[in-house]
């Protein structure tokens, strides 16, 4: 199963764009509705967090991941619990660098002592590494990025004031044998690619320090369920459960 | 399924509202735990422990909570080889009865305690085979730090209606070990505002900071 099955939910059907428009009359401010997700009657503290909302709303000029604040808030909680936790801080998968430029803000990681390590190819996701049908899903938005100025440079000038980030050009895992960092307290996995997901897991969770946390990004995502039965398998295997947040992210601490 | 507004009027529009993304979206939705969320695999439904566990001890028609459950089997698991006891602060006996049927290996080989208001529970009850399961009718903090272990791997606070919740939880906080992890039900529910106020400074003051959840839980790592 892959991101072209057709399970994400038509949102921009009329009837679901009518009933959501029906949510926010109804509840006013006290719904949240983004990651896929609606909920009422909750706090929803971040989103009261004067630093995180400053962080999340300046960092991209996309909607679709303007949608996505409770994803971030558990990157930014996971990074700010790994502080005390020897080690650097890791993301494979980056994109256009929008959700490690919010955890950077957050932290001010500039005055953190730890390297943040962001690999990606900023190409798309090379053959080797994944499907023909996670190439097709996911590689035109990496061909509408790079047609819009997006490129390793620019994304390494989003985190000029970040002297501790490095912006890594490079397949994972084959990267790793030039550029890899010993220790790791936070990893974020965020390829969209089972086989490149789990290369990523086999090369870095030995260096991932006791404490350490792993953030799976589309770990809870019906169209990833391939990928999902794969990685809960192989966290399985290593004697660890997997907890599913609703925000479709999947969460392991490291013992 | 999700809170709905107080005022009836805007209750109707959610509710019919809610029906139509349920109606457009089949079982593409979990509708449940005070939350919608959408193209989810929740595959801890088709755990055979968990959904045999679902099936033996929950109330079909009670409020749908398994997103819930899921995020404490996860903890009692991932907590296993973290030294100490499990203790309840507060909560709910069909949720123990879950637990119990769901994760045995987890609660047994250490001491798990339970510390209920007197008026939600009668008497003290001991259960010592196969698992060392001690409930206790007190929320008093004498009591508690008296009865509790020493050294505590999984902490859950759930008596948000309690005033002497967080006092009592502050001072179990010096057992937890490091890794433990801290699960506050209600931590994020729009009615203990205050309480998730004065939890995230309690927890700021010891240099721990906690997720909020969708279903409302929180979950903080000890260090």
């Amino acid at each position: 199963m892959s991101a072209t099955d057709g399970l994400d939910p038509d949102w921009d059907s009329e009837n679901v764009r009518a009933a959501l428009a029906d949510l926010v009359d109804a509840y006013g401010r006290a719904i949240f509705l983004g990651d896929h997700l609606a909920v009422a009657g909750q706090v929803v503290g971040f989103g009261h967090d004067r630093a995180f909302v400053e962080a999340f709303k300046g960092s991209s000029p996309d909607t679709n991941e303007n949608s996505w604040p409770w994803r971030l808030h558990t990157l930014v909680w996971a990074a700010k619990s790994v502080l005390s936790v020897p080690g650097d801080f890791v993301e494979c998968g980056v994109f256009r660098g929008f959700m490690s430029l919010v955890v950077c803000k957050c932290l001010n990681f500039e005055c953190v002592g730890r390297q943040f390590w962001l690999f990606d190819t900023f190409e798309g996701l090379a053959k080797g590494q994944s499907s023909d049908i996670e190439r097709e899903a996911l590689n035109p938005s990496y061909e509408r990025s790079m047609a819009e100025g997006y490129t390793v440079d620019s994304v390494r000038a989003k985190f000029a004031a970040y002297p501790n980030v490095r912006v890594v050009k490079g397949v994972v895992p084959d990267i790793f044998a030039t550029q890899c960092p010993r220790r790791i307290a936070y990893l974020h996995v965020d390829m969209n690619a089972l086989t490149a997901e789990i290369s990523a897991l086999e090369a870095l969770f030995d260096k991932v320090t006791p404490g350490g946390v792993i953030v799976l990004d589309d770990y809870g995502r019906l169209p990833f369920s391939e990928m999902h039965q794969a990685e809960r398998a192989w966290f399985r295997a290593r004697g660890y459960a997997v907890l599913e947040l609703p925000s479709g992210q999947g969460l392991v601490v490291k013992r | 399924m999700l809170l709905l507004p107080a005022d009836p009027q805007k209750a109707a529009k959610a509710l019919g509202a809610i029906n139509v993304l349920r109606r457009s979206f089949g079982t593409l939705v979990h509708d449940g735990d005070g939350f919608l969320a959408f193209s989810r695999n929740a595959s801890f439904t088709r755990d055979p422990r968990f959904a045999a566990a679902v099936k033996r001890v929950l109330d079909p028609n009670a409020p749908d909570r398994r997103w819930a459950l899921h995020i404490l089997t996860w903890a009692l698991e991932s907590t296993r080889s973290v030294p100490g006891g499990v203790v309840f602060v507060g909560g709910d006996p069909r949720e123990f009865a879950f637990l119990l049927a769901a994760e045995p290996e987890s609660l047994a080989a250490r001491p798990i305690r339970v510390f209920l208001d007197r008026e939600e529970f009668g008497a003290d009850d001991t259960q010592t085979t196969p698992i060392d399961w001690r409930t206790f009718s007190t929320l008093d903090r004498d009591r508690v730090l008296q009865e509790a272990p020493r050294q505590i791997a999984m902490l859950v606070a759930g008596a948000p209606k309690a005033r002497s919740e967080l006092s009592v939880l502050e001072a179990l906080f010096d057992r937890l070990e490091p890794g433990a992890l801290l699960i506050i039900q209600d931590f994020g529910a729009a009615q203990f505002t205050k309480r998730h106020v004065d939890f995230v400074n309690a927890l700021r003051g010891r240099g721990v900071v906690a997720m909020e959840i969708a279903t409302t839980q929180g979950l903080a790592i000890w260090r």
